[in-house]
C-alpha cells in the first residue's frame, strides 16, 4: 500500500502544473536539455529549474526523451553550429567575458556541442512554445468534448487494464 | 499568474534543509571518507587524513594529521596493494594543513587559493642506488625509455635534480604542443577522435589558468634524506621553512612567475635558497640564490660528491652564488662565493684536471695553501659557471690560478725547507764527522803542548760544548768549531809566547 501511496504521489506531482503554459515551458525546458551532453553543467542547471520552477515534469521528461533521440544522429549539427558561434572573429570578446562570468563558467558553454545544443534547442523551444500552448488548449477542449461522448472511451475504460492503472495511479477517490 | 508561484517553494525549502543539514552535521565525515577511499586506491600516491573541517560558504579547508606515501611497494612496482598507506613508505606529513579558497574564483570554475598553510611537515627523500627518489614515484615513471634511464651508473643528488629539470621540460613541451593544437585530444592524440561532444574552444579560458596558488608556506619543516648508495646515514634539514608563491595549472600564462624560498639547518649550518621559475614566455627561466653557512665536507661528499671534480676529506665549505638557467639550458652561475675553512682535498682518477691545472698540482698546491692559511679561510669569488646543465663549463678567476700559484710556490718554499732541513743533517753529520777528527787532532795538540795547563782545559772544555750542541743545530756546531778553531789558533799564538800569560 505505502508503495502504491508513492506511485499515486509521484504521479500527483508529474501531472501537477498542467497549464498550457506550464507544458509548453517544460517541453523546452526539455527539449533543450535533450539536445544537451547529459553530464554538461548546463544540463545539470535545466534539470534544477525544472524541478524548481511550475512546469510540468512529465512534459519535460518526455521532451527531454525526444531530444536526446534527436541528439544522437545530430551532435555533429549541434557541434558546427556551436563552432561557428565560439569561433566568429567578431564574437570572440564576448565569448571570453560572457563564458567567464561567475556561475555561467560551470555551464560548460566553451564546448562547441553545448553551446549549439543550447542554441537549437532554445530556438526550437521558443518556437514551439505558443503553438504547443495553443494546441494543449484547443485539444483539451476538443478532448473533453469528445471523450465525454466517446462510447469508446468509455468502454475502454471499462476494461480491466486501464482500470488498474487508474487505481495505481489516480485511486479510487477521483 | 504570481510570480511567487513560479517556483516550487516547498521543493526550494526541502533541498536548503538537506543541503544546510548535511552541511552542518554530514559533509565533513563525507568527505573525510571519501578523500581516504580515493586515497587508498591511487596507482601512484596513497594518502590519509585525520580529519576534515569543509568551511564551504567561507572557502575555509582544514586537514588534520595529513600522510602521503608512495603506492610503490618497498623495490616493487605501483602495483601495492590496496588500503591505506604504510608509514614504511612514508614522504611527507603533517600536523596540520590550511587551506583558503576563493570563492569569487570558484564561481569563475577558477580553483584559487589565497593561501596553504601547512604546519609541521615531515618530508622522507629516498634515494635509490639507481637515482629514482620516492618523490619521483608520486608523478611517476612517464616512458619506460625513461625508466630504463633511470636504473644506469649510480649518480648524485646533482643528477636527481638535473632529471627533474628535463622532466618539467618535456611537460611544458607537451603542453606546448597540445597549445598548438587547440584542440581537446582524444585517446590517439587527434582531435577529431575526441569526439564532437569534447571539443572546445580553447581560447576562451586560454588566458587565465584553471587552479592559481597564491602562496603556500610550510613551517617547522624538517626533510629526512637517505640515500642507498651513501656509506653514512644523510644528516636531516631542521628548522626549514618553505614558501613557493605563484602557482598554476597554466604557468605561460599566469601574471606572476613562480617565487619559492627554501631555508633549513643543515648539519648546524643555515642553508637558504630563493628564486624564480618563470614560465611566463616561451623560454623558461630559473633564477635561484643560493646561501649556505659552513657546510662540512661530510655532508658536501654525500649529497653532491660525485659531481664534483675532487675528493673533499676535511674542512668546510661555505657557498654562495646566483644562479640562472634557461629553457635551452643555457646555465650561468655567477658570481660564486666559495669560502674553504681547513679545507683538505683529494683527485678522482676520472678527472685529470681541475680547474685548467693538471689535478694533481691543483690539489697539492690547495692542500698547501690551506695549510699555509691555518684558520684563515680560502675566500674565491671570481668562479663564473657557464655552458650547459648536461656539460657545464667553469671559468676561474685569477683568485684560483692566484693560489694555484701561491700554493704552489708555498709548496716549492716548504719542499726548498725541507731539502735545505736535510743538506743541514748531511752537513751536520759531516761536521760531527770532522769534528771528532779535529777534537781528537787538537787533543792531541793540547796534550802535548799544554798538558794540564788551564788554557787546555778551557779549550777541551769548548770542543765538549759544540759536540753536545752539534747534531740539534749546524750552525752551532760551525760556529763553535770555528770558535775552537779560533782559540787554536790563540792557543797557537800563546804558545809561541807563554811567558806573557
Amino acid at each position: 500500500m505505502l508503495i502504491l501511496t508513492w506511485i499515486r504521489r509521484i504521479y500527483k506531482i508529474l501531472s501537477k502544473d498542467g497549464s498550457p503554459a506550464a507544458i509548453a515551458f517544460a517541453a523546452a525546458f526539455g527539449l533543450t536539455a535533450g539536445f544537451l551532453p547529459p553530464t554538461a553543467g548546463l544540463t545539470i542547471l535545466l534539470i534544477l529549474l525544472v524541478l524548481l520552477i511550475r512546469v510540468q515534469i512529465s512534459t519535460a521528461i518526455a521532451f527531454w526523451a525526444i531530444g536526446s533521440l534527436v541528439r544522437l544522429p545530430a551532435s555533429g549539427l549541434f557541434a558546427w553550429i556551436g563552432e561557428r558561434l565560439l569561433e566568429a572573429e567578431p564574437l570572440r570578446a564576448f565569448w571570453k567575458w560572457f563564458v567567464g562570468l561567475p556561475v555561467v563558467a560551470w555551464l560548460d558553454l566553451d564546448y562547441y556541442a553545448v553551446l549549439g545544443g543550447a542554441v537549437a534547442g532554445v530556438l526550437l523551444g521558443g518556437a514551439l512554445f505558443e503553438p504547443l500552448r495553443r494546441i494543449v488548449i484547443a485539444y483539451r477542449a476538443y478532448a473533453k468534448d469528445r471523450l465525454e461522448k466517446s462510447k469508446f472511451f468509455r468502454w475502454l475504460m471499462r476494461l480491466w487494464i486501464f482500470r488498474l492503472l487508474r487505481f495505481v495511479f489516480v485511486g479510487t477517490s477521483s | 499568474m504570481n510570480p511567487l508561484r513560479w517556483l516550487r517553494w516547498k521543493l526550494l525549502v526541502a533541498f536548503l534543509v538537506i543541503g544546510g543539514a548535511l552541511y552542518l552535521f554530514g559533509l565533513d565525515p563525507l568527505a573525510k571518507w571519501k578523500v581516504n577511499d580515493l586515497g587508498s586506491l591511487g596507482e601512484k600516491a596513497r594518502w590519509t587524513v585525520g580529519g576534515i573541517d569543509l568551511g564551504i560558504l567561507t572557502g575555509d579547508l582544514s586537514l588534520a594529521d595529513l600522510l602521503v606515501a608512495t603506492a610503490r611497494a618497498a623495490g616493487g612496482v605501483a602495483e601495492a596493494p590496496e588500503g591505506a598507506p604504510d608509514e614504511k613508505e612514508k614522504v611527507l606529513s603533517a600536523d596540520a594543513a590550511e587551506i583558503e579558497l576563493s570563492m569569487n574564483g570558484l564561481l569563475r570554475k577558477r580553483f584559487v587559493v589565497d593561501r596553504i598553510r601547512v604546519r609541521a611537515p615531515n618530508l622522507r627523500v629516498d634515494r635509490r642506488p639507481d637515482g629514482s627518489t620516492n618523490i619521483g614515484d608520486l608523478a611517476g615513471t612517464e616512458t619506460e625509455a625513461e625508466a630504463e634511464e633511470e636504473a644506469g651508473e649510480p649518480t648524485d643528488w646533482v643528477a636527481a635534480a638535473k632529471k627533474w629539470y628535463e622532466r618539467i621540460q618535456k611537460y611544458r613541451e607537451k603542453l606546448s604542443r597540445k597549445k598548438g593544437e587547440g584542440r581537446e585530444e582524444g585517446e590517439d592524440g587527434s582531435p577529431e577522435a575526441a569526439g564532437p561532444e569534447r571539443r572546445r574552444a580553447l581560447y576562451v579560458f586560454e588566458d587565465r589558468p584553471g587552479m592559481v596558488i597564491h602562496e603556500v608556506v610550510a613551517e617547522g619543516l624538517e626533510v629526512d634524506f637517505s640515500d642507498a648508495s651513501a656509506p653514512s646515514p644523510l644528516p636531516s634539514l631542521k628548522n626549514g621553512l618553505v614558501s613557493v608563491t605563484g602557482l598554476s595549472s597554466s604557468p605561460s600564462v599566469h601574471d606572476a612567475p613562480i617565487g619559492f624560498k627554501v631555508e633549513g639547518d643543515l648539519e648546524g649550518s643555515r642553508l637558504s635558497l630563493q628564486g624564480e621559475i618563470d614560465l611566463t614566455g616561451d623560454v623558461s627561466k630559473y633564477m635561484t640564490e643560493i646561501r649556505t653557512g659552513p657546510l662540512p665536507a661530510s655532508v658536501i661528499q654525500a649529497f653532491v660528491g660525485k659531481s664534483l671534480p675532487v675528493e673533499i676529506s676535511a674542512g668546510t665549505v661555505e657557498l654562495s652564488a646566483k644562479l640562472g638557467l634557461d629553457g635551452d639550458e643555457n646555465l650561468r652561475i655567477e658570481p660564486v662565493l666559495l669560502t674553504f675553512q681547513g679545507v683538505r682535498l683529494g683527485e678522482k682518477a676520472e678527472h685529470s684536471r681541475v680547474a685548467g691545472v693538471d689535478a694533481k698540482r691543483f690539489v697539492t698546491a690547495f692542500n698547501e695553501a690551506s695549510g699555509q692559511l691555518g684558520s684563515e679561510p680560502i675566500k674565491i669569488a671570481d668562479l663564473k659557471i657557464t655552458g650547459t646543465l648536461s656539460s657545464p663549463r667553469f671559468e676561474w678567476g685569477e683568485t684560483v690560478l692566484d693560489l694555484v700559484r701561491q700554493g704552489g710556490e708555498a709548496f716549492a718554499r716548504a719542499q726548498l725547507a725541507k731539502a735545505e732541513q736535510k743538506a743541514r743533517e748531511a752537513v751536520g753529520e759531516q761536521a760531527e764527522k770532522l769534528r771528532s777528527e779535529l777534537g781528537e787532532k787538537i787533543d792531541d795538540a793540547i796534550g802535548k803542548e799544554l798538558g794540564d795547563s788551564p788554557l787546555g782545559e778551557q779549550i777541551q772544555d769548548a770542543v765538549k760544548e759544540a759536540g753536545a750542541s752539534l747534531p740539534d743545530a749546524t750552525k752551532e756546531v760551525e760556529k763553535t768549531t770555528r770558535k775552537a778553531l779560533e782559540g787554536l789558533g790563540i792557543f797557537k799564538d800563546r804558545s809561541a809566547a807563554p811567558e806573557k800569560k
